[in-house]
């Protein structure tokens, strides 16, 4: 499944054409401190344009893109900071549904997430876990008619508008992992709201013995695979999104340096300044080849998929924090303001830097398969 | 309850507490009120406090006008204006920066004319820390055209309560509005708040500078947020394991203990090298560098272990945002703030790059 190169290239154009023409940085930000952290309007655009589906198969009423396309649109939120939920509902959200949500809701969920009617977040992690993706303390049992689950997710990105909660949890009976679809509104579910760095939702929830139906687990052989190849989509999510941050900041900081005078000249003519601007550009050259690559053997389905990402994260959130951090340093006292785009680009690199591992996860993660 | 977010009668407070002990111009001399603490006693009570934790003690006034006055002022000057700085009753901001002067500082337009007996002022000043809660500020203005950049510029004392002065806030990354810009449209200053002789500000201007970069290297503060990180790791967990059990962690921890050390070796060398009265002299742009450096590597640090608890941070003060924060930082209160702000110490009192060109240029002699 793919996009033609004809569709990818109207669907790169529409991505331009939308974050240059319609996502100016007032309405953004209008968006982002709005008590909801986002744009229901601007939500339903997205899904007017097809982006909401672009991850989903044709046969499921979706656009049936490739993973590469996913990351197209994902560059583009980090272009342009796009704060509205696409990577939690869209990607993984989408995924995990499309892989392995019961048959019963599959059609009806993915039908929602494209139509930009229902919103989706993984409420998988726990705070005594970290990045471990083994770690679930959260339970379920089996009771009259359902599951009884409890415990506490943190933290869940776009948890606190999100409609549907995937939530993971051990069984009490007989130890196994399962997943199931649970509504936010289910009675026992509280949603403690906060904001991350970079301005966008999140929750800590907790699960007081909540009644599930049973027809809102998920039917998957392999639970923790399922889950796996869900946090590695949305890792290289957020890689192709700081490689969009990453070459947003690199632009703007080489034209400052060039329009800034200091000493009779432009910053830009001192030495130490290319070549610092210089190892900007090669550390995002590195990691958007690298996120790229992954990208690609994830759409072939090749052998080595969790290795290349790791490597992608590894490099890219290192190169974001080169590049975030040396934007501000180059653009002196202006980039310490919140009014330039610049700490924008910085704080939401931060932010990706921290979802779905770190590079610690990662690395440990790469030494585990020397 | 740690970190907390200040404000000016905080520092107040705690500065009067200090003057109350006599301890707040400590390294003034004696007969300017101090204690005419040493270099060494002063880099003591520095480390000592900023270890503890305490409120920073805001130079403006205290590190900068003072000493300025004190050793270029006239004998009106220093009775009129000392008293209000060490009792800290007087709020001191830096007008130095501009829009076109950065880190070419030398390059300032904000000028004064003299008209009668009194200096007319126009221009804008930019990154003026505190400059809402300030009485007065300390100004680098041009008062003639020399043939070097350097020439022509005045040291000036400027009311702030002047008419014609208008302060607008600028926010910066970290959400806090402690930056200002300050607008003079034809602001009156008396002759008398000239410091020393028209056009020898710059001279004025760079003894401060090197008041300013002593203190730099804050190893204190460096210290405390080590151990800050220290804390963290030991109640962060992964896999439900503290963090300070990792060895990766423990090696991390370990290289920031090893840099901190190095800072601290090469700040005491200076320190037992420099002569009482004496300006420190261009190496103190190592220990600026070393300095802010060490700092964000430590914040980022901090920011790290706690990432994976999704990094919340209050977008701030405005009570709306505050309120849909139910669990704002309530376990790591201003860790993302201090590593967000830190950013500017490798910009702010002459950028790293400065720092370098200077160690280049009079330290090595390229």
């Amino acid at each position: 499944m793919a996009l033609t190169d004809d569709e990818r290239n109207l669907l790169k154009d529409a991505l331009q054409r939308f974050t240059i023409e319609a996502y100016d940085d007032k309405s953004r930000r209008t968006a982002m401190e709005s008590a909801l952290g986002f744009s229901r309007e601007r939500w339903r655009s997205f899904a007017d344009f097809g982006w909401l589906a672009i991850y989903i198969s044709t046969d499921l009423g979706g656009i049936g893109g490739s993973f590469r396309d996913a990351c197209l649109v994902m560059e583009y939120v980090g272009r342009s900071l796009i704060v509205e939920p696409l990577l939690e509902s869209a990607i993984v959200g989408a995924w995990l549904i499309e892989q392995g949500s019961p048959c019963q809701w599959r059609k009806r969920w993915l039908e929602g997430i494209a139509r930009g009617e229902l919103l989706v977040a993984l409420a998988h992690f726990e705070s005594r876990g970290g990045f471990d993706r083994e770690w679930v303390t959260t339970t379920f049992r089996k009771a009259a008619d359902g599951f009884v689950l409890s415990g506490t997710k943190s933290p869940v990105h776009q948890g606190p508008s999100a409609d549907l909660l995937i939530v993971s949890a051990m069984s009490q009976d007989d130890g196994g992992l399962a997943l199931f679809g649970i509504d936010r509104e289910t009675h026992g579910v509280h949603v403690h709201s906060a904001r991350a760095v970079d301005g966008t939702p999140l929750a800590k929830i907790t699960f007081d013995n909540v009644l599930v139906d049973e027809s809102r687990r998920f039917e998957s052989d392999n639970v923790s695979t399922l889950l796996d190849t869900a946090l590695d989509r949305g890792a290289l999510a957020t890689c192709a999104k700081s490689v969009g941050a990453m070459s947003v900041a690199l632009s703007a900081t080489a034209s400052y340096t060039k329009a800034r005078c200091q000493f009779g000249r432009p910053l830009a003519a001192m030495q130490s300044v290319r070549h610092r601007l210089v190892d900007m550009h090669i550390a995002l050259a590195e990691a958007a080849a690298l996120t790229s690559a992954a990208t690609e053997i994830m759409d072939d389905h090749d052998a080595g998929l969790s290795r290349a990402i790791s490597a992608a994260k590894v490099r890219v959130i290192s190169a974001g924090r080169f590049i975030g951090e040396q934007s501000i340093q180059l653009h002196g006292g202006m980039g310490m303001t919140d009014d330039l785009f610049i700490g924008h680009l910085y704080k939401s690199l931060l932010a990706c830097a921290g979802q779905y591992g770190d590079s610690d996860w990662h690395l440990s993660r790469l030494a585990k398969q020397q | 309850m740690r970190n907390l977010e200040l404000d000016k009668a905080d520092y107040v407070c705690w500065q009067k507490l200090l003057h109350d002990h006599g301890w707040a111009v400590g390294h003034w001399p004696i007969e300017h009120g101090g204690r005419g603490w040493s270099v060494a006693e002063r880099y003591i009570f520095d480390e000592e406090t900023a270890l503890a934790g305490a409120p920073w003690l805001t130079p403006f006034g205290i590190v900068y006008a003072g000493p300025v006055i004190y050793s270029f002022g006239t004998e009106d000057q220093k009775a009129r204006y000392l008293p209000g700085i060490r009792s800290s009753d007087t709020w001191w901001c830096q007008g130095y920066s501009e829009p076109g002067a950065g880190s070419d500082l030398a390059s300032l337009s904000t000028r004064a004319e003299r008209h009668n007996n009194e200096y007319v002022v126009n221009g804008q000043k930019i990154w003026t820390t505190m400059a809402h809660f300030a009485d007065m500020m300390f100004a680098l203005v041009r008062t003639a055209t020399g043939t070097r950049p350097q020439e022509g510029i005045s040291f000036l004392l400027i009311d702030m309560k002047s008419p014609g002065i208008t302060i607008k806030p600028i926010v910066s990354i970290e959400m806090r509005r402690h930056l200002n810009e300050v607008f003079f449209e034809d602001v009156h200053v008396p002759l008398h708040n000239l410091i020393g002789a028209e056009g020898q500000g710059w001279k004025y201007a760079k003894f401060l500078l090197n008041n300013e970069r002593l203190l730099s290297a804050d190893v204190g503060r460096a210290k405390r947020r080590l151990n800050q990180l220290k804390r963290l790791t030991s109640q962060i967990l992964e896999r439900g394991i503290p963090l300070a059990q990792d060895t990766m962690w423990q090696r991390k921890i370990a290289e920031l203990d090893v840099r901190m050390m190095g800072l601290e070796a090469v700040c005491l060398e200076m320190l037992a090298a420099t002569q009482p009265d004496k300006e420190p002299g261009p190496s103190v742009s190592i220990l600026k560098i070393m300095g802010s450096e060490l700092g964000q590597a430590i914040t980022c640090a901090s920011v790290e272990a706690i990432s994976r608890d999704g990094l919340c941070f209050a977008p701030g003060t405005d009570p709306a945002a505050v309120a849909c924060n139910e669990f704002y930082e309530s376990e790591h209160p201003g860790i993302i703030r201090d590593q967000l702000l830190e950013r500017s110490s490798s910009i702010y009192g002459g950028a790293n790059e400065i720092q370098r060109d200077i160690i280049a240029r009079t330290v090595l002699g390229l």
